[in-house]
């Protein structure tokens, strides 16, 4: 580079402070005949530039990235000790075969060891077809359900119907509910080919096959749409406060009735919101990487605010993210993945708030430890409930 | 911010001290790569990879510029090899070529640049508390007015405080001479 950063970064602070020496002027007065230079100067002495640009450092959050920084290292911690745990497994498989062998059938027992009751979320919904039958769908199921309204193939933690014409003009108007209970998340193809992720405690309604002339689904709590182009047959996700119009695209919608408002996340394409009651020319719309809120109270109009769409979509590539959340907020994400009930023993600690990434499949105390290290906190587990108090 | 825990951190490899690494250097980084890539999604990423490479290697810093300088080429590296790789993509190209200017000179002057707003940014923490308050609510987004009705101080104070907190972020020196412009401004 020839020259020091930091030299003549302190030479320009102290011309900033007016506390140059008569041989370091004329140094500072080399320095800003560089065009370049001198915009510069002029911008650092700006103070509306400065804002600007410490909102863009605003968006970087070191906590997070050190976070992410942990985990990376963790990850290849454990690699490496994988590597070599390889190599001892096989070593060890082959020995326990032959033992096996020795020992003819072996009538031991698997000794079951209970740790806590308490464990994250995994693929499991409830599948509500039009007759009212209801099934339950775990973690690894496979399989076809026939069913007058034509067949729906379920493949570990998917629901997808078939896209055909033929099997979509066998039944015109049935509808099937997916509900996802807490500690639960469940995928589903619809027939024209849109992708939905359902979040914990979510329900949607749709209809087997989209015949009419838009598509419309009614969606309780939290969801990820990836919606196919029809240009003919607007998408409509209707919830409990208002509708969400699409018109071909990927967004997040999260309407938990405890939130008391419904917030809309555009990933791409383009999406309008209405309140339920409003006139359909009253439309809010959005563009990519900006996020819909309407609160639920009567008479709050929908508000427009550029998010870091990444966060607001973690829960789907099995993180949780939180910015100045509250713990309360959080509490109530944790409890809704871990189906278990939250007690605070002060209210002054529903009101603390975190900025923190964690990720949704892993052991609960793990996951709690952080907040315990990182506020002075204390979590007692037992059974469902978890009591949270000062340390 | 103690400067020697930086270094222990980096040499000495101590996970919990890279805490304050991420504090003192990642947003800075971030926003330098931010600036050539355009993509803050990217710039996040390898500002990750680099940091990742220095836990992985060997090197040890004596003096904080030298890691400093360090940490600014490798970004500015990084940033152009990814820039190389999206090539195809025409929009790139036309930045690429817009840029007759030796690399050099535009990296120093760039870096000059960073490492001013990083260290302001960092020196607002050491501000008096309504006077960070006044810098923090302005950075968020809210006018002189609102600030004033959330503070609950007047709208001439608000004006006062944001005009002498940029100013002290601009001139305050490092260490010994922080404690006697402090001093000054005192008495």
């Amino acid at each position: 580079m020839g020259k020091s950063v930091e030299k003549t970064v302190d030479l320009l602070r102290k011309s900033y402070a007016g506390k140059l020496e008569e041989s370091e002027q004329r140094e500072v007065d080399r320095l800003l005949s560089d065009e370049r230079m001198r915009q510069l100067y002029e911008c650092i002495g700006d103070d509306e530039y400065l804002i600007r640009e410490f909102r863009r450092y605003d968006a970087y959050l070191p906590d997070r990235g050190y976070q992410a920084f942990c985990r990376k290292i963790r990850r290849q911690k454990m690699s490496r000790v994988w590597r070599r745990l390889s190599v001892a497994a096989v070593v060890l498989f082959a020995v326990g075969c032959g033992w096996l062998l020795m020992n003819r059938m072996g009538t031991t027992e698997p000794v079951v060891v209970a740790t806590s009751t308490v464990e994250h979320g995994n693929y499991r919904a409830y599948l509500q077809l039009s007759s009212g039958k209801r099934i339950l769908l775990e973690d690894a199921e496979q399989g076809e359900l026939h069913e007058a309204e034509g067949s729906v193939r379920v493949d570990s933690g998917k629901v997808l119907y078939a896209t055909d014409k033929v099997s979509q003009s066998l039944n015109t108007d049935a509808y099937h509910i997916l509900s996802v209970p807490p500690g639960g998340e469940y995928r589903l193809l619809l027939a024209d080919g849109t992708a939905i992720h359902l979040n914990a405690e979510t329900e949607l309604r749709y209809p087997v096959a989209f015949t009419a002339s838009e598509r419309r689904v009614f969606l309780k709590g939290e969801a990820w749409f990836e919606v196919a182009k029809d240009a003919e047959k607007p998408f409509v996700v209707e919830t409990e406060l208002g509708y969400v119009r699409v018109f071909g695209t990927e967004f997040n919608i999260r309407n938990y009735a405890i939130d008391h408002e419904i917030k809309t996340t555009l990933v791409e394409g383009s999406v309008g919101f209405l309140r339920k009651g409003d006139r359909a020319e009253q439309y809010t719309k959005i563009e990519p990487g900006y996020q819909i809120r309407c609160a639920e109270e009567a008479g709050s109009r929908p508000e427009i605010r550029k998010v870091k769409v990444a966060d607001e979509i973690a829960w789907k590539n099995g993180a949780f993210c939180f910015v100045r959340c509250s713990l309360e907020r959080i509490m109530q994400d944790i409890g809704r993945w871990y189906d278990v009930d939250i007690v605070f023993t002060e209210d002054a600690l529903r009101q603390m708030r975190f900025t923190v990434t964690l990720h949704r499949y892993q052991d609960i105390g793990k996951l709690l430890r952080y907040f315990e290290e990182a506020a002075k906190l204390q979590f007692h587990i037992q059974g469902k409930n978890i009591t949270i108090s000062r340390k | 911010m103690n400067e020697s825990r930086i270094l222990e951190a980096v040499n000495e490899k101590q996970e919990e001290l890279w805490q304050e690494v991420f504090a003192y250097y990642y947003a800075a980084l971030c926003s330098y790569a931010g600036r050539l890539v355009q993509e803050p999604v990217i710039a996040e990423d390898l500002v990750q990879d680099i940091l990742l490479y220095v836990w992985n290697g060997e090197r040890k810093f004596v003096q904080l510029e030298e890691l400093t300088n360090y940490l600014y080429r490798a970004t500015y590296n990084r940033s152009m090899m990814w820039l190389r790789s999206e090539k195809c993509k025409s929009k790139h190209l036309v930045r690429l070529q817009e840029e007759s200017r030796p690399e050099s000179e535009e990296m120093f002057i760039e870096t000059v640049r960073e490492e001013l707003l990083r260290q302001l940014y960092l020196y607002i923490d050491e501000l008096p508390t309504e006077q960070r308050k006044v810098i923090r609510l302005s950075i968020e987004g809210l006018s002189v007015n609102e600030i004033a009705e959330h503070l609950g101080i007047s709208v001439n104070t608000v004006k006062t405080h944001k005009k002498r907190s940029f100013k002290q972020l601009r001139g305050r020196m490092k260490e010994d001479a922080n404690v006697f412009w402090l001093a000054f401004f005192l008495f």
